[in-house]
């Protein structure tokens, strides 16, 4: 592991997570070890029931790992008390859900406002920068529109402006195009690329979709709560230079996971 | 389903039935089977245009196309037609009865009203079934069920009513003699009449089960009416609200500008147009409060977050469930906000009214012994009188006697007075009916009256209002008379005066007549004159003028011990106080003849005083009795003479605030209820906003705000009401039994501070009732709502 001035984005270390169903413990994530630096993007890929989901959600601190730490920053976030993990996640995170999860009593305008309201942003400047970012993803004609009245993949936009808004150090989607059409989708995920070179913000998309999976720079597949393999595609202006690899170096080499 | 020629053509005979037989109602029956005519008409019309517009080919035959104006007809008819077919049948029957062929035409219209309603039932089975799917059908049902009970209830009660008509004592039993004279306005006696008539033909019980029909069944029609009300398009109902509206603007201001506010002093039963004002105003209000929420809830988004997401969610489209539940919060909260006011006005109206009438007969702040009399008073009264706020007092002298008449005998308490002071401090004066306080200081006049200035003591009713209490055959003589006298609710005039004493002496002469002291031959003698209550006058059948004799029990000392003295007396005045224990036990004379009658010398009993400020008696008690600086004088402000009276008023007060808030908490509950689906219906909302980092706290004011919206709502159309109600009731007059409360009418008094107590009570209870489902919300795990989906 190379040293460096900064920690990683995020270090997700030797998470578990069990659920109990009906009196019947069933495991879920088995020891997830993974580091994402900034700037990066990857995909999860996998079968239903690998534990994608529920690793995002965990990344997310939507819910608690049974066992170990997800480190933003450095900071062990599971540790938070709720206040404090909201405005965490008000603060650092962006969610793209694939039902988009737009508020349907707000408008496109107010939905993207929404995280800075939360935060407690002055209504008028917020509402300036969700107009600049709703034009940017090409939606500028649909401010004023409630998300009945918009079509899915205008739904989609409006959810990637809302994760967006706040510049967060992380975006996590969640099969953010898995009910669009394949050219919508591709219209969405040339948005994903297109932010992330320009803005540099740092993606983590979970997804069916294969195409979008290969075009990814790193691609992780997960099979029964593990992650099954590891690969870099492409070289990236982050700290890891040396290419695609199998593995990634696990924070503790003690402890393999399994 | 399909419908056969023969069925069709039925149909059709059946609609234009409905437009003529409508038609016919309209022009030929009294206003109120017009109303029902005018209905049919429209309803004919809309089945009509109906059956125009069935689709011909490619459709099935028998699918009947409605559009909204048709439904809307068919609603407004089916109100209507079970009235008809209720009201006109058995009157039909009765209108041969009764022989008054002219009308008979209009009640033959039953049989037609019959056919509509029956028409109209099949339209709605059919309407329900085509045009609005399974919600139309179950609302449209619900509606048929409702007319056919609240019709089968009309034709049971106006069959029991016709039955009742035919007695020829209907109308006139249970009606007093003044009623019997002049039957108008007289409601209630006639509802009595109608209650003795069918007891005695045992069809009471029929009659109130025919009341329960037709009320189960309006109330359902009115619920199933209100449902398929939601089943119209939105377009229709906005433009429907929207003329609405306008009409209601348009007749507020008319009322406004052409209406009396209140009934007109000369006639204060002729409440029509107050009320057509009042009802007017009222709509126009309600629906300015309507049209105003939206508007307030765009302000309260402008306060934050929170009052931003709690008032989106307020509008957002809900489940019926939610929205009943939560319209039935309000109205919870409403109608017990609503109770509250009215109950603590009225109680508040009892005790102004006691409060009045104590101040009005008793002094403000009195000054005397423990016991007995004090001497040298007229030093004390000069510094009574320089204290500050002290307007005017009096001295008097009092004691306890027992004053015969010719007839009849009653304990009194004999009170000496300076009638020339006196009305500086008490209402005495004001309050006479009968007789001066000049005859007072010149006795001598009282020999010389006119008739008319006796005044019929005895005749009097109790209370002068239209309707005293009918005790005795001579009470309702004296009640007819009372109404008899040319404009109802002036002071008597000297001819019915006269009548009044006439018939007076007429019934009471044989046994009466040596006793009277006007009949006696002798010149009488000047004597000091004595100011009785109403109550006394009554019961001693005393005049002004009359002599009596007043006796006190302690008078000199005798061979056998202390001798009762006794002394005549002339009736100078009678007073009405509005309290009964005045009016039956106090008797004013001049101070001099009570002095000397009660043996006292120079002394006095006490002194009366009033002051400025009647709330702030109290502090100028103290100041007087620092300025005369003696301790044997007791100063007693009044509430402190009367503290136990208003000690128990608010004790009842503040026992009854606190049952009726305990309906503000069951209000509450409902509250508790609605928040508690608001929650579940917006787990998603919820959710969703955790995960953009919303906090457990901001959750929890998203929905307490929400049930404040709520409570505040309810709170506010409560005190509306509440402020309605008793202005019905200050205005209008709800009359009580004077016997029973010694006022004609419910007092009411309407104190700003006790609304806004109620005000802020509901809303804080309303408050706390969200505190437990907005900490639910708060609660929900975000996952849940976002995996729901």
């Amino acid at each position: 592991m190379t040293a460096s001035a900064k920690p990683p984005l995020v270090v997700i270390d030797g998470v578990h997570k069990r659920f109990l169903h009906e009196g019947r413990s069933v495991q879920i994530l088995e020891g997830i070890d993974l580091v994402i630096e900034r700037g990066e993007m990857l995909s999860v890929v996998g079968p239903s029931g690998a534990g994608k989901s529920t690793l995002l959600h965990i990344l997310g601190t939507l819910d608690l790992p049974t066992a170990g730490r997800i480190l933003y920053d450095g900071q062990d976030v599971t540790r938070y008390s709720p206040g404090r993990l909201a405005t965490f996640r008000n603060y650092s995170l962006g969610f793209v859900f694939q039902a988009h999860h737009l508020l349907p009593e707000f408008t496109a305008l107010e939905n993207v406002m929404m995280p800075g309201m939360i935060r407690g942003g002055a209504r008028a400047a917020l509402a300036r920068r969700a107009e600049a970012l709703l034009t940017e993803v090409g939606l500028g004609h649909r401010l004023t529109h409630r998300p009945g009245e918009l079509s899915g993949g205008e739904q989609a936009r409006v959810a990637l402006a809302r994760a967006l808004v706040l510049e967060p150090m992380l975006v996590l989607a969640d099969e953010p195009t898995g009910n669009l059409d394949s050219k919508t989708s591709e219209s969405i995920h040339a948005l994903f690329f297109d932010l992330n070179r320009r803005r540099g913000t740092t993606f983590l998309i979970v997804t069916h979709n294969n195409e979008l999976a290969d075009s990814m720079p790193r691609k992780v597949s997960m099979r029964d709560g593990r992650i099954e393999s590891d690969l870099r595609r492409f070289s990236y202006s982050g700290p890891f230079r040396d290419g695609p690899s199998e593995r990634e170096p696990t924070l503790d080499p003690t402890d393999p996971p399994g | 389903m399909s419908r056969s020629a023969p069925a069709t053509i039925a149909l059709w005979l059946g609609a234009f039935a409905c437009v003529v037989g409508g038609v016919a109602a309209g022009v030929f029956a009294p206003p109120p089977y017009g109303l029902g005519g005018v209905a049919l008409v429209l309803f004919g019309g809309g089945f009509v245009h109906a059956l125009a517009r069935r689709p011909r080919g490619g459709r099935r035959a028998d699918e009947l196309r409605v559009g909204w104006p048709v439904l809307v007809l068919c609603l407004f008819a089916l109100l209507e037609a079970p009235i008809v077919l209720g009201i006109v049948l058995p009157f039909m029957t009765l209108g041969v009865v009764l022989e008054a062929p002219h009308l008979v035409p209009a009640y033959a219209l039953g049989p037609v009203a019959g056919v509509g309603l029956l028409l109209s039932i099949l339209l709605l089975i059919r309407m329900g079934r085509h045009a609005t799917g399974t919600h139309g059908r179950v609302r449209a049902t619900l509606v048929a069920v409702g007319m056919l009970l609240r019709s089968a209830g009309f034709a049971i009660g106006a069959v029991v009513l016709s039955l009742a008509l035919t007695d020829p004592n209907a109308l006139m039993l249970g009606l007093g003699l003044e009623e019997r004279l002049m039957p108008v306005g007289q409601m209630p006696a006639i509802v009595e009449s109608f209650r003795l008539v069918t007891g005695a033909q045992g069809t009471f019980r029929l009659l109130q089960v025919a009341l329960v029909l037709s009320g189960a069944g309006f109330a359902i029609e009115l619920f199933g009416c209100i449902t398929c009300w939601f089943l119209l398009p939105l377009g229709f109902r906005r433009a429907f609200w929207a003329v609405f509206d306008v009409l209601a603007l348009a007749g507020f201001v008319v009322v406004t500008l052409l209406l009396p506010i209140r009934p007109a002093a000369s006639a204060p039963n002729e409440i029509t147009l107050p009320s057509i004002r009042l009802a007017t105003t009222t709509i126009f209000l309600i629906r300015v409060l309507f049209r105003f929420i939206p508007i307030a809830l765009d302000g309260i988004e402008q306060f934050g977050l929170r009052a931003l997401v709690a008032a989106r969610m307020m509008r957002a489209k809900k489940s019926g469930f939610l929205t009943a539940i939560g319209a039935l919060s309000i109205l919870a909260v409403s109608f017990s906000s609503c109770t509250l006011t009215t109950t603590l006005s009225v109680m508040g109206g009892f005790r102004n009214d006691l409060k009045q009438k104590i101040l009005g007969n008793n002094a403000h702040v009195v000054i005397d012994r423990e016991r007995g009399t004090f001497d040298g008073w007229a030093p004390v009264l000069a510094t009574v009188r320089g204290v500050d706020q002290v307007v005017a007092a009096t001295p008097y002298v009092q004691g306890e006697v027992m004053i015969t008449s010719s007839t009849n005998l009653g304990g009194a308490v004999i009170r000496g007075i300076d009638p020339d002071t006196i009305g500086d401090v008490t209402d005495l004066p004001r309050n006479l009916r009968h007789g001066q306080m000049d005859y007072l200081r010149e006795p001598e006049r009282l020999l010389r009256l006119r008739p008319a200035e006796m005044g019929a003591g005895l005749l009097r009713p109790l209370v002068p209002a239209d309707d005293g209490p009918r005790g005795s055959l001579l009470d309702e003589v004296a009640d007819v008379l009372d109404t008899a006298s040319p404009p109802a609710g002036t002071p008597r005039d000297e001819d019915s005066e006269r009548i009044a004493r006439d018939i007076d002496e007429f019934l009471f002469d044989d046994e009466e007549a040596p006793a009277r002291p006007a009949a006696a031959p002798a010149a009488p003698d000047v004597l000091p004159g004595l100011i009785v209550g109403q109550e006394l006058a009554r019961t001693l059948r005393l005049h002004v003028g009359d002599e009596v004799n007043v006796v006190s029990p302690l008078g000199e000392l005798g061979p056998t011990g202390p001798m009762p003295r006794s002394r005549p007396f002339r009736i100078a005045g009678i007073f009405y106080s509005g309290m009964y224990e005045f009016d039956m036990k106090m008797a004013y004379t001049t101070l001099e003849a009570a002095q000397s009658f009660l043996n006292v010398g120079q002394a006095i009993t006490g002194i009366e005083v009033k002051v400025r400020d009647t709330d702030r008696a109290e502090p100028v008690a103290i100041a007087i009795a620092s300025a005369l600086g003696e301790r044997s004088l007791r100063v007693r402000a009044w509430q402190e003479v009367n503290r136990n009276l208003f000690g128990a008023l608010q004790l009842e007060k503040l026992a009854m605030f606190i049952t009726l808030g305990i309906a503000i908490l069951v209000a509450s509950f409902c509250i508790v209820g609605t928040l508690s689906l608001m929650v579940q219906e917006k787990r998603r909302e919820v959710g969703i906003l955790k995960a953009m980092g919303t906090t457990g706290e901001q959750i929890v004011s998203v929905f307490m705000i929400q049930g404040l919206m709520i409570g505040s709502l309810g709170a506010a159309t409560g005190l509306g009401l509440g402020y309605l109600s008793c202005f019905i009731m200050e205005h209008f007059g709800i009359h009580l039994n004077p016997e029973v409360y010694y006022i004609d009418r419910l007092p009411v008094h309407i104190d700003p501070s006790e609304f806004a107590a109620t005000g802020i009570a509901a809303v804080v209870v309303c408050l706390l009732a969200t505190i437990y489902p907005a900490i639910l919300g708060s609660r929900l795990p975000p996952l849940d709502a976002l995996r729901s989906s």
